[in-house]
C-alpha cells in the first residue's frame, strides 16, 4: 500500500457523512432523479410565468409561444428577484424589476438599462432538463456532478398504448418521504380505507414478503393477490415511484384492476406535490366506458380515498421515526428508508470526494 | 396561470364541464348493469335496454350506438 492510498482512505473516513447529514440531505428529496413537478395543464402557452418550490429549489416554469415548457431557477441574474414576477415575452422572460431578458437556455439576451453590459450573452440562469409525460412536467434535479440528464424511461403505465390513465394532482402539507412510506404500506388499506368503494375485502391480518426486481422491490401479502390492496412495488429507475393495484368492485366493469403509479415530489421539507396516475390496462369499448364512468362517477370516489391518506398524514414533519415502534408489516417501509439513506449517502460521498460537498 | 391555487385539492380534475342529467343517468345505469354481473358488450347493451335510459337518438341500445356514445364521452 502506498502513502497516497493511505491518505485517501483517511480522508474518505474523516468525511463520511453522518446519519444526521444523510437525513438532512434527504429532507428536500433525492437528487439525480427525474421528478414530476406540475401538471402540464396549469402552464399555458404564452401565459404568465409561474413560480414554485420543488426539492427546496425556487423554480420558474413557463411555456413559450411555440408551446415548449421551460423550467429555470426563479431568480433574475441581476438582482436575484423572482423571474416568475416577470413577463413571458413568448421566446424569453423579462424581469419586471429592471427589464433584464433571459432566454430559454438561461442566457441573458438583453440588459436594456445598460446595453453591452457584461451580463449580456452570459448563461446565468440555471435551466433544468424537462419533458412532458402523461400530462405532467418532469424535471431532472441533478447535483453538481450530474447536471446533464440521462434518458428517462417512464413507467409503462404512463406511456404504453394498452394502458389508459388519468392524472390526479394534489398539494400535501407533509414531508415527502411519509407519502412513500404510505405507498409501501399496503396494510393501511384494510383499515384506513376499509369503507372505500374498492378496499373492503380480504383479511385484516397478513404476513408480508419482499421480492427483488431489477429496479426495486415488491412488498406483498403472502398468499393473497387481487383481493384488496395486496402489494406495492417500489421502483427507482431514473425516478422514484411506487406502483400498486387494487381490484375494482363489479360496478367498475370489465378491464381488470385499478392501478396507481404514485410520485411524491418534495416541494420543501414540509410540503410535497402528489402525483397519482390512476391507470387501467383496458382497450376498446371497455376503455371508453371506464373513462366515461371515471369522469362522471368514479373520480370523486377515488379522491375520497386519497383524502383519507392526506388527512391521516397531514402535517407530519421530518423526525417522525423517533417516535415509532415498527412491526412486520412495516418491513417495506424499513427497506425503503434504508434504500433512500444509502442513495443519499452515496451522493454525499461522491460530492465530498469531488470537493463539491 | 389557470385554475391553480395552493393547496390544490380538487376532487374533479379530469372533466372540462359538468355532465348533463342524461349523462349522469347513463353512468348510473351502466354501473348498475355492471353490478348485476354484465361483462360482455351484448350483456351491457341488453342490461341498458332494461333501464329507463335511452340512447341519444331514442329507441334501443345496440352494440354500435353504445360503442359510439362511449367513444364520444370517454375520450
Amino acid at each position: 500500500m502506498n502513502v497516497a492510498t493511505t491518505i485517501d482512505r483517511t480522508r474518505a473516513t474523516s468525511t463520511a457523512p453522518t446519519d444526521q447529514q444523510v437525513q438532512a440531505y434527504l429532507r428536500t428529496g433525492l437528487r439525480n432523479r427525474w421528478w414530476p413537478i406540475l401538471p402540464s395543464r396549469f402552464i399555458e402557452a404564452g401565459a404568465k410565468p409561474f413560480g414554485i418550490m420543488r426539492l427546496g429549489e425556487p423554480l420558474v416554469i413557463w411555456r413559450d409561444s411555440a408551446g415548449a415548457v421551460h423550467v429555470q431557477t426563479d431568480r433574475c441574474p441581476h438582482r436575484a428577484v423572482p423571474l416568475s414576477r416577470g413577463i413571458n415575452e413568448g421566446d424569453r422572460l423579462r424581469c419586471n424589476y429592471h427589464g433584464v431578458e433571459v432566454g430559454p437556455d438561461g442566457t441573458v439576451l438583453k440588459v436594456p438599462g445598460q446595453p453591452g453590459c457584461p451580463l449580456e450573452g452570459k448563461k446565468a440562469v440555471k435551466t433544468y432538463p424537462s419533458r412532458e409525460i402523461a400530462g405532467a412536467i418532469f424535471t431532472w434535479f441533478g447535483d453538481a456532478l450530474h447536471e446533464d440528464a440521462p434518458d428517462f424511461e417512464p413507467p409503462e403505465q404512463l406511456v404504453a398504448p394498452e394502458y389508459s390513465q388519468f392524472l390526479c394532482y394534489a398539494d400535501w402539507e407533509m414531508a415527502w418521504r411519509y407519502a412513500y412510506d404510505n405507498l409501501m404500506d399496503p396494510m393501511h388499506g384494510t383499515f384506513l380505507h376499509a369503507n372505500s368503494h374498492t378496499m373492503y375485502q380480504g383479511e385484516t391480518q397478513a404476513h408480508f414478503v419482499t421480492r427483488d426486481t431489477p429496479h426495486g422491490f415488491f412488498f406483498e401479502k403472502d398468499g393473497q393477490r387481487d383481493v384488496n390492496f395486496d402489494w406495492s412495488e417500489f421502483v427507482d429507475h431514473d425516478a422514484l415511484y411506487v406502483r400498486l393495484e387494487i381490484p375494482y368492485p363489479k360496478s367498475g366493469g370489465p378491464g381488470g384492476n385499478f392501478g396507481i403509479v404514485g410520485f411524491a415530489t418534495p416541494a420543501d421539507e414540509n410540503n410535497l406535490a402528489a402525483f397519482f396516475w390512476r391507470v387501467r390496462k383496458v382497450s376498446g369499448w371497455q376503455r371508453d366506458t371506464w373513462r366515461f364512468l371515471y369522469k362522471t362517477n368514479l373520480e370523486p370516489r377515488h379522491w375520497h380515498v386519497l383524502e383519507q391518506d392526506r388527512e391521516i398524514l397531514a402535517g407530519v414533519k421530518p423526525g417522525l421515526e423517533k417516535h415509532e415502534m415498527l412491526y412486520q408489516h412495516d418491513a417495506g417501509v424499513i427497506r425503503l428508508r434504508r434504500y433512500l439513506a444509502q442513495q443519499a449517502r452515496k451522493q454525499l460521498v461522491e460530492l465530498q470526494t469531488a470537493g463539491k460537498g | 396561470m389557470s385554475d391553480y391555487h395552493f393547496p390544490y385539492l380538487s376532487p374533479r380534475q379530469t372533466r372540462t364541464g359538468e355532465p348533463n342529467a342524461w349523462q349522469l343517468e347513463l353512468a348510473n345505469a351502466i354501473e348498475a348493469v355492471f353490478t348485476k354481473g354484465a361483462q360482455e358488450l351484448d350483456e351491457v347493451v341488453a342490461g341498458l335496454n332494461q333501464s329507463r335510459v335511452r340512447p341519444p337518438s331514442g329507441g334501443e341500445w345496440t352494440a354500435e350506438n353504445f360503442k359510439a356514445v362511449m367513444h364520444e364521452l370517454g375520450v
